[in-house]
């Protein structure tokens, strides 16, 4: 296998202690003393919160795993290392080639590794990488967890576990394969139409279909079952969603609806609404469910539905626009661009599509399995709760389900999930630096002084065009952003997938990470919602109440003063 | 310029077709269409016409375009684009390349190429009316005369005729020598080709792709990736340089088995000739489309033999 890049040079000054880049109201969290010569930065897109020692542990099998195997078999030229450090994640980057050498590397080397990919996105997605999810979600559908023995359920563990890392291997195909056909598309593009945008490029590749928009589209129509018996509206309208189904339970002339529910929970509720194993799946609690009918039901001038066939026009003007441009550059060329132009497309959809399959139906898949675990050691007064399987790590709770098959003894757990969690209480508020370690001898850009916003007006990247006024609403999670009401404005350190619905109640969106290439970016252009990410410590500097003006254009947001 | 022609004599043509044999006249099509008209029954050369030196000779006397001269070009350009569309009688105005075909130019002993104006995808009959009279005027500029004055010709003695030639829709386009021009080794062949329409390439702005072959075995003796920075593309009228797209740039704008077509195109036309020679072409339709022919001509303008 492949040896890591090490700096070869001796000058680079080696960090000897952790002392500089690390706050002093933090223990040192370094396991290995080589740690502080390192440099680990946050990953706040996929994990702003703190992480427990399961997920950590999973994302670890799963995510580390992946990078790993496409350094190994596609020459992908790092890796990361997701390290855990007061309950928050960092990622640390292992090269395999000098860094500076990164991005050549990457776009020769590695791109030429994915070049059967490449040839045809759509084909491989159809043939290789969904065919082989779905035998692993049939496997899981197939398996009855409540009826296995304890040895069964042992087994069927290990084998989820290699399953999983089967699939998390395609999923890190599939990102850097999306990555590649971008960056071909895009490279093309600028190069034929000089001083185009970004945006301008993804006018291209946007409104075709993915899982996520169909099942954005389910809410409307479940909205509109709603509607067709009288009753059943203002039920939902006048209820917390989290007792909205107990009280339609009781209405008469809802089961149409609750049945329309139960359909819509079948095709899309068996995922959970964030990467972890703590995430309860929409079937265990479709409270997400019903609160986004609530805001449909209240919002139905914003139906995805109604935008999509003016986003199609919009795109296949673009395109046409585009085809007419190279009209008279050789064929050669013009081949080349519609198959990047395809690649692109299709990336699009599988950008969603895999976080869709992978991300969400597959985690859940593993809870649930993980979970038939915890209840066989709650039941057999190894855990208080079955939540608490959240404190252990994968390979204890397989040694522990082991065990308890073989009729020997299981070792002490509660003290294990005591420690951790009160380890997590001990930091939940506490503030981490972003980046901690030792930093890559490049110094970072300078921040740019000469556009520096006027008071009360942040700058980041615009990756939705509009302009949108509204309250602001802080979510610093999925819970906590079913708070929010239409037309304000929704504040986050990210969104993920399962945040998608919320883009049809918000008037606009802020978010400290995401970009243009985003799930945020791409849905909130499918919504028409004026939309900037890269706003530093916006849940921060934004708070809830403040009436703000957001132009996704330009890639700012203005406080106004209020009344 | 006196010669005692009137360009109302029906025996002084102010068009001629390319193949028709007055048009292998020198005198009357300068040297660049007559070669061509007399490779056109057994080579692959674009359909073309061609305004005689007398219609120029008009033009001088009278200083204007002359009404006959108009008529006549109008009507050959309505033939060419009806003869294009195998008679299907639609009248869209054909692409075409207009190009200068002076006396004394292509010669055996000098090479103009390049010295007057050429104008592409010219696709009106009014922007046909105003390149053939650019031409005519890049023809008397100072810069070309100057040319002639080294080579030992007087500036009286010019006599421009003008080439339009059914534009060829290429994606690529190149130059190939029967030798190599500069080694004058004559076991070799020389292919220069890049993307697009041949006036990047021509104009010495770019580096090409070049491939040097074996005459005997036909085998690619070298290749070199040019960069071929620019290229020249045809629009709604006219031309315009782009840069060329990275994707073009890193990939060889011929392949081997085109290089071979190439090849064996400039051995044919050099037995034609019975002399080395510099082939301008285009690639259309899978096979190269002969533009331009000239003998070889060096340094010391001595024509070049063929070794027997």
């Amino acid at each position: 296998m492949t040896q890591p890049y090490r700096r070869p040079d001796a000058s680079v000054p080696e960090v000897p202690s952790s002392g500089t880049l690390l706050p002093p109201h933090l223990p040192v969290p370094w396991t290995d003393p080589e740690d502080a010569n390192r440099f680990f930065e946050r990953d706040l897109t996929h994990f702003p919160g703190q992480l427990t020692t399961l997920d950590h542990d999973f994302v670890n099998h799963c995510v580390d795993h992946g990078m790993a195997m496409a350094v190994r078999n596609l020459a992908a030229p790092v890796r990361g290392e997701m390290r855990r450090f007061w309950t928050r994640v960092y990622s640390l980057d292992v090269f395999y080639c000098p860094p500076q050498d990164l991005q050549n590397v990457w776009n020769t080397t590695t791109r030429a590794a994915f070049g059967p990919i490449l040839a045809d996105l759509e084909r491989h997605w159809q043939e290789t990488w969904l065919p082989r999810i779905r035998a692993s979600q049939a496997f899981w559908d197939d398996f009855d967890l409540g009826r296995a023995t304890d040895a069964e359920l042992a087994d069927h563990l290990a084998e989820s576990l290699e399953r999983i890392q089967d699939i998390w291997a395609f999923h890190f195909e599939i990102v850097y394969s999306v990555g590649h056909a971008w960056s071909m598309y895009f490279e093309t593009y600028n190069e034929v139409f000089e001083g185009a945008t970004r945006l301008d490029a993804m006018a291209l590749i946007e409104g075709f279909e993915s899982l996520t928009a169909a099942a954005g589209r389910a809410i409307w129509r479940l909205a509109e079952l709603a509607r067709a018996v009288p009753g059943v509206v203002p039920v939902i309208m006048g209820s917390e969603p989290r007792e909205a189904l107990a009280r339609l339970r009781d209405t008469p002339g809802a089961d149409v609806f609750l049945a329309g529910l139960d359909d819509y929970l079948q095709a899309y509720g068996r995922r959970t609404t964030s990467f972890s194993l703590s995430s309860k799946t929409l079937a265990e609690d479709p409270t997400p469910v019903l609160s986004q009918v609530k805001d449909a039901l209240a919002n139905p001038e914003s139906d995805p539905r109604r935008h999509r066939p003016a986003r199609m026009e919009d795109r296949d003007r673009a395109i046409a626009a585009a085809r007419a441009a190279i009209e008279h550059y050789p064929s050669q060329f013009r081949e080349e661009f519609e198959h990047r132009l395809r690649q692109a497309q299709v990336a699009v959809r599988l950008k969603e599509d895999h976080n869709f399959v992978i991300d969400y139906e597959c985690t859940a898949a593993m809870r649930m399995v993980l979970l038939e675990v915890a209840r066989r050691l709650t039941g057999a007064g190894y855990l208080d709760h079955p939540d608490d399987m959240a404190h252990l790590k994968l390979e204890e709770l397989r040694t522990a389900v082991s065990a308890l098959a073989s009729g020997a003894g299981v070792s002490d757990l509660r003290t294990l999930v005591a420690d951790r969690a009160a380890e997590m209480e001990r930091f939940a508020g506490v503030e981490v630096p972003e980046t901690i370690g030792s930093p890559p001898a490049a110094p970072a850009e300078a921040p740019k002084e000469d556009d520096a916003p006027e008071p009360g007006t942040f700058k980041g990247v615009g990756v939705s065009p509009g302009v949108a006024r509204g309250v602001v609403r802080v979510a610093l999670s999925f819970d906590a952003a079913s708070a929010l009401r239409p037309g304000e404005v929704l504040v986050a350190t990210s969104t993920s997938q399962p945040w998608t619905p919320l883009f049809a109640t918000a008037a606009a969106l802020v978010t400290e990470a995401g970009g243009v290439l985003s799930h945020m970016g791409v849905i909130a252009r499918e919504y028409r919602l004026p939309a900037i990410s890269g706003i530093a410590k916006a849940t921060d500097v934004l708070q809830d109440g403040m009436v703000v003006e957001v132009d996704g254009l330009a890639g700012t947001v203005r406080v106004l003063p209020e009344g | 310029m006196d010669e005692g022609l009137s360009v109302n004599d029906a025996a002084a043509p102010l068009v001629l077709w390319l193949g028709e044999p007055a048009c292998h006249d020198p005198a009357l099509v300068g040297g660049k269409t007559a070669q061509l008209s007399r490779l056109a029954t057994h080579h692959p050369v674009p359909d073309a016409f061609c305004i005689t030196t007398l219609a120029y000779a008009a033009y001088r006397q009278r200083d204007a375009m002359p009404g006959e001269v108009a008529d006549a070009l109008f009507r050959a350009y309505r033939m060419l684009s009806s003869r294009d569309r195998d008679g299907t009688g639609a009248t869209d105005a054909l692409p075409v390349a207009v190009r200068s075909s002076a006396l004394g130019e292509d010669g055996v002993s000098a090479s103009f190429a390049g010295q007057h104006a050429t104008h592409l995808n010219v696709r009106d009959p009014d922007g046909l009316l105003q390149a053939v009279e650019g031409v005519w005027r890049s023809a008397l500029a100072d810069s070309a005369l100057a040319y002639r004055r080294d080579k030992g010709m007087a500036a009286a003695q010019v006599a421009v005729a003008v080439l339009v030639q059914r534009l060829v829709a290429c994606d690529v386009s190149g130059v190939v020598f029967s030798i190599d021009p500069v080694a004058l080794d004559d076991s070799r062949i020389v292919v220069s080709a890049s993307w697009g329409l041949g006036e990047s390439l021509m104009g010495g702005s770019i580096n090409p792709d070049r491939w040097v072959v074996d005459k005997e075995s036909l085998s690619v003796l070298e290749q070199t990736v040019g960069d071929k920075e620019t290229m020249t593309i045809t629009q709604e009228a006219g031309t315009r340089e782009v840069n060329t797209p990275r994707f073009l740039r890193q990939k060889q704008s011929l392949t081997e088995g085109e290089v071979r077509q190439v090849a064996t195109l400039a051995i044919e036309l050099e037995r034609t000739l019975g002399q080395p020679v510099d082939v301008e072409f285009a690639f259309e339709g899978g096979r190269p489309v002969l533009l331009q022919c000239r003998p070889v001509t060096s340094l010391d303008a001595a024509p070049l033999g063929v070794r027997p």
